[in-house]
């Protein structure tokens, strides 16, 4: 499953923006909204909180343009904004999660001595009429992630950013992201499980 | 007979089915070198319990990503460049 990242052309001029053309950031704005909302919404889970802080994740691009290094791509300085900002509200809005990090780790496969502890179980074939069902047990999945495993899955899996470009956004090495995306994705899966394994029912 | 296995990877070089799990984001992600890709397919091939359980993990990987592009309220990009140029 090879991701080319979305971002590498940028659909907008970053020059003029970064200029102060009011017009060419405009533009940028609704290139870049559809993506940004829904990643600030997978933080907060709350539309119109994630619909203001959109619009102060813009703003606080606009007022701080002087401060962007062309080191980056400009979607990715946006994006560490948008989480910045969606982290910072996240504490206001003192949401938990339903899932702890704790359960996250009895959600992780065990090894003995390099080796499986618990033999793998076999999933049945999943059935087209039943992939609508299975898409929506892994979302209500991510959204009960502890906020940086959702985080993270919300960039890598679902708005498709390359794994250096998610590591650019977080702050962190490459190496965690994978990580801490291999964490999350190991529960998902063990969301998953007990709707697909075959039952060996010899009663 | 753990042991037994354990000590026959080790001499061979092969990678132990926890250092697949270990490898197994990369794997999926085209990320893995060539040399470890190798080695990790020469050890899917074999065990049937990486086999199913790289299965299981790429299809939680497709469903997380097939319903992620939600649509977006209709009026949320007009009424954030309506409050932008307010503000700038």
């Amino acid at each position: 499953m090879h991701r080319e990242s979305l971002t590498t052309k940028p659909e907008y001029d970053v020059e003029a923006i970064l200029g102060g053309d009011h017009s060419a950031f405009e533009h940028m704005v609704r290139v870049e909204s559809p993506r940004l909302f829904r990643a600030i919404d997978r933080i907060v889970q709350d539309d119109s909180e994630a619909a203001s802080l959109l619009q102060e994740t813009f703003l606080q691009a606009w007022k701080n343009r002087g401060a962007f290094r062309r080191e980056s791509l400009f979607s990715t300085w946006l994006f560490a904004i948008a989480i910045n900002q969606s982290k910072k509200a996240l504490r206001h809005l003192s949401r938990s999660a339903p899932l702890t990090e704790e359960d996250m780790d009895r959600m992780q496969p065990g090894f003995t001595m390099g080796m499986w502890a618990q033999p793998v179980e076999e999933w049945r074939t999943e059935q087209p009429a039943e992939r609508e069902d299975l898409r929506r047990l892994v979302h209500e999945g991510i959204d009960r992630l502890p906020a940086d495993a959702r985080t993270v899955v919300m960039l890598r899996d679902i708005e498709e950013l390359s794994t250096s470009e998610t590591a650019s956004v977080l702050g962190i090495s490459p190496g965690a992201v994978r990580v801490r995306l291999h964490r999350a994705r190991q529960t998902l899966r063990a969301i998953l499980a007990p709707h697909l394994r075959i039952r060996e029912d010899l009663g | 007979m753990k042991i037994l296995h354990r000590l026959v990877s080790r001499i061979t070089g092969d990678l132990s089915c926890e250092e697949v799990n270990s490898f197994l984001a990369a794997y999926v992600d085209w990320e893995l070198d060539e040399e470890t890709k190798v080695r990790f397919e020469r050890h899917i091939s074999r065990c049937v319990n990486c086999r199913r359980y790289l299965e299981q993990y790429r299809l939680s990987v497709q469903l997380a990503h097939e319903g992620g592009i939600r649509p977006i309220p209709e009026e949320l990009v007009s009424s954030t460049i309506a409050f932008l140029r307010e503000q700038m």
